[in-house]
């Protein structure tokens, strides 16, 4: 079988177009460089099928496979989905530490202590008040002290477990505001399933989605700062995405309720850390508080006799005496102080204080625990990513690097097609002209 | 391993921030001369100086019982010597009293004397001290004796009590009954009863001037302990000033060599060398 003699030109077409695809593959990548979620991409390229050529073409008379140039056979996404993974878990560890980094640290700063203006400095001026009404028992002066000294003690154990209520309802109000309707959750599974439809239909006519691929993985990291993300691939790239044990997307459905099933644990993240804060560690802090003020209402009372302090609880605690004139300071004439002295020495003996000493530890080894874990969280979504910018992000030396091979390559291709040019037209224009 | 561009720069932002953080940390040691601000800092320095914070706070209430119980004590001691001078001056002109040479006039001035000294008893033992009557027991607010009820004893018999210490209690008072009773025996010309009420003063003085030093000691002691709890919170939650000085010097150049490194690290791109 004869060859064509403009099979040469072809080739060279081919090498043309390929280098060119690469350069515009080069030029995308460098275009999103700095695109978050982008993942590179190349052109792979691969020999032409070649011509097959009947018996004949060889001296030995068999034939032969002619080369037929280069063809782009794919548009390569260049990522490692087990880095996804990585870079999700990680993602969900920091943000799952943040947020209760935060609201610990916010809980701790109410506290203020060790400082000269918290409760426990409180309760010693509490003490010192009642030291001064049993060395001057007869003084109304000093029982308005004390009067004086128990509402400020009182008040700080209400502004203390109210901001640690504060606390607790903003924790549930960014809960509800993460998980509701106009939540980025909510915005998060709408978008998959559209991105699961669009590559559905692009794998159906056969191409490969990159950049939607690129876009849906960008929502999974994304939706992984909420909670524990599980994807489970369905057929043609579609994916079902599970957010703790709560679907989020099944195949083009979006699945997040509007209202979420008492069940719904998110398994860490932002939700999985605002979860237990409201469930477990805040309500926590508020009873350890509690602790502290019903010993102190108890010991309290119990040396003074009668109701001094009323309520039990750190919000309901406040003086349950009519008026500071009506402080009992002894049990005898003006001058006896048996009273002032047995509550005074509570300072000693009463558990509130080592109690409330115990609490600010809770409280500060919690924060300590959130902010180290944070940190530690951070080094690793820091790797993680690393490892996948390692192999999917976009390295603009490499790119230049690419752009010249493809460029070297684009010219020699022409270079080729304009020898094959120079060849048909020694035959064409002097071939026959022999002694002209 | 393939380093991209966006990489080296997340790398140089990330270490900056790091650095800003430690240089921060090292600041407010430095500034605020403290170790422990926040719990967070160290659970357990902060559980152990809210403790050392409340003994401090007791041994300085403690203090002032001890001030306190030491002012009523000198009152009280300084009474009682007046009122043993009294005594003592009752007993001198009682012995001249009972001399055989004394004349009628004489004794009938030695009478008028004794109770001109009898009725300065009495107020010496009214005497006050902070607007509280020292020796009335409990019944701190009314006098020992009064004009109205002459010679008894108005007072009552409670001790008046001041804690010094952790489950230590004294009591700073004697009551005017003790001491001087009712106030007839002064003028009564016996001898033997002066004496005996004389040794008694003398007595209680004694009992007043023992309680002083136990209390004066329980001072000294009270004071010591204070100073040893504030070295303790000290060392609990107060920086180590040099080492936080040289920290914040050490993260300082840190942060210039950061920022140094990362800019040139940033600027350079294959593009500046290819034509």
């Amino acid at each position: 079988m004869p060859i064509s003699s403009f099979l040469g030109l072809q080739t060279s077409l081919r090498g043309l177009l390929a280098q060119q695809r690469s350069l515009d593959v080069a030029a995308h990548n460098i275009a999103n460089a700095n695109t978050v979620g982008y993942t590179r991409q190349e052109a792979s390229l691969g020999a032409a099928d070649p011509l097959h050529t009947g018996s004949g073409a060889l001296q030995n008379g068999s034939g032969a496979y002619l080369g037929q140039g280069v063809d782009v056979t794919a548009y390569r996404r260049i990522r490692d989905s087990f880095l996804d993974l990585q870079v999700r878990a990680q993602t969900m560890a920091l943000n799952d530490a943040t947020t209760a980094a935060e609201s610990l640290d916010r809980v701790q700063s109410a506290v203020n202590e060790p400082s000269d203006t918290g409760i426990n400095s409180l309760l010693t001026k509490f003490y010192d008040a009642w030291n001064d009404l049993a060395a001057h028992p007869e003084s109304a002066g000093s029982r308005e002290a004390v009067n004086k000294a128990a509402a400020t003690l009182a008040d700080a154990f209400k502004t203390l477990a109210t901001d640690i209520g504060n606390a607790t309802t903003d924790a549930q109000n960014e809960f509800t505001a993460l998980t509701g309707s106009t939540g980025p959750i909510q915005a998060a599974a709408t978008s998959i399933a559209k991105l699961n439809k669009a590559i559905d239909n692009a794998i159906d006519a056969g191409q490969s989605p990159n950049d939607l691929l690129d876009q849906r993985d960008q929502v999974l990291d994304e939706l992984s700062q909420y909670g524990n993300v599980s994807v489970t691939p369905q057929a043609n790239g579609r994916i079902q995405v599970m957010l703790g044990n709560q679907s989020v997307v099944d195949d083009t459905i979006v699945d997040w309720p509007a209202s979420l099933p008492s069940t719904f644990a998110a398994g860490g993240g932002q939700l999985g850390a605002l979860q237990t804060l409201t469930t477990t560690t805040l309500p926590g802090y508020l009873a350890a508080l509690d602790q502290v003020a019903n010993t102190l209402a108890t010991d309290v009372n119990a040396a003074y006799g009668s109701t001094f302090f009323g309520g039990t609880t750190a919000l309901t605690l406040g003086t349950g005496i009519p008026a500071a004139s009506s402080i009992a300071a002894g049990t005898g004439a003006a001058g006896s102080n048996d009273i002032a002295l047995a509550v005074q020495s509570l300072r000693d003996s009463s558990a509130a204080g080592q109690q409330y000493a115990a609490f600010v530890r809770q409280v500060g080894s919690d924060a300590d625990n959130a902010l180290n874990a944070q940190t530690v969280a951070q080094a690793a979504v820091d790797s993680a990513e690393d490892r996948r910018q390692n192999i999917s992000g976009v390295s603009l030396d490499e790119e230049m690097a690419n752009m010249l091979r493809f460029q070297r390559g684009y010219q020699a291709s022409a270079r080729a097609m304009s020898s094959i040019d120079d060849m048909l037209d020694t035959l064409i224009s002097r071939a026959g002209r022999v002694g002209l | 391993m393939r380093i991209t561009s966006g990489m080296s720069q997340r790398h140089v932002l990330s270490d900056l921030r790091r650095v800003q953080e430690r240089l921060a940390a090292a600041q407010d040691q430095v500034s605020s001369g403290k170790r422990v601000e926040k719990p967070s800092d160290d659970p357990l320095a902060a559980e152990r100086a809210t403790r050392l914070r409340a003994d401090l706070g007791s041994t300085a209430a403690y203090r002032t019982s001890v001030d306190d119980s030491t002012s009523w004590l000198d009152a009280t001691d300084s009474a009682l010597d007046s009122l043993t001078q009294i005594v003592q001056r009752v007993r001198e002109l009682t012995v001249q009293a009972n001399n055989a040479a004394t004349s009628t006039a004489g004794r009938q001035s030695i009478q008028a004397e004794i109770d001109q000294l009898t009725e300065q008893a009495k107020s010496t033992l009214n005497g006050a001290y902070d607007g509280r009557y020292l020796f009335s027991g409990t019944a701190t607010n009314q006098p020992p004796y009064t004009a109205a009820t002459g010679d008894a004893y108005q007072g009552d018999t409670g001790a008046v009590v001041r804690q010094i210490g952790p489950g230590v209690s004294v009591q700073v008072n004697v009551t005017a009954d003790d001491v001087l009773g009712t106030v007839t025996w002064l003028q009564s010309g016996d001898l033997s009863q002066i004496d005996a009420g004389l040794d008694n003063i003398v007595a209680k003085r004694s009992q007043i001037g023992a309680t002083t030093n136990r209390v004066t000691a329980a001072g000294q002691r009270l004071d010591d302990l204070g100073d040893i709890t504030t070295k303790l919170l000290s060392n609990t939650e107060d920086a180590d000033l040099p080492q936080a000085l040289i920290d914040l010097s050490s993260q300082q150049t840190a942060l210039q060599s950061a920022l140094r490194g990362g800019a040139t690290l940033i600027q350079q791109s294959l593009m500046d060398f290819l034509q």
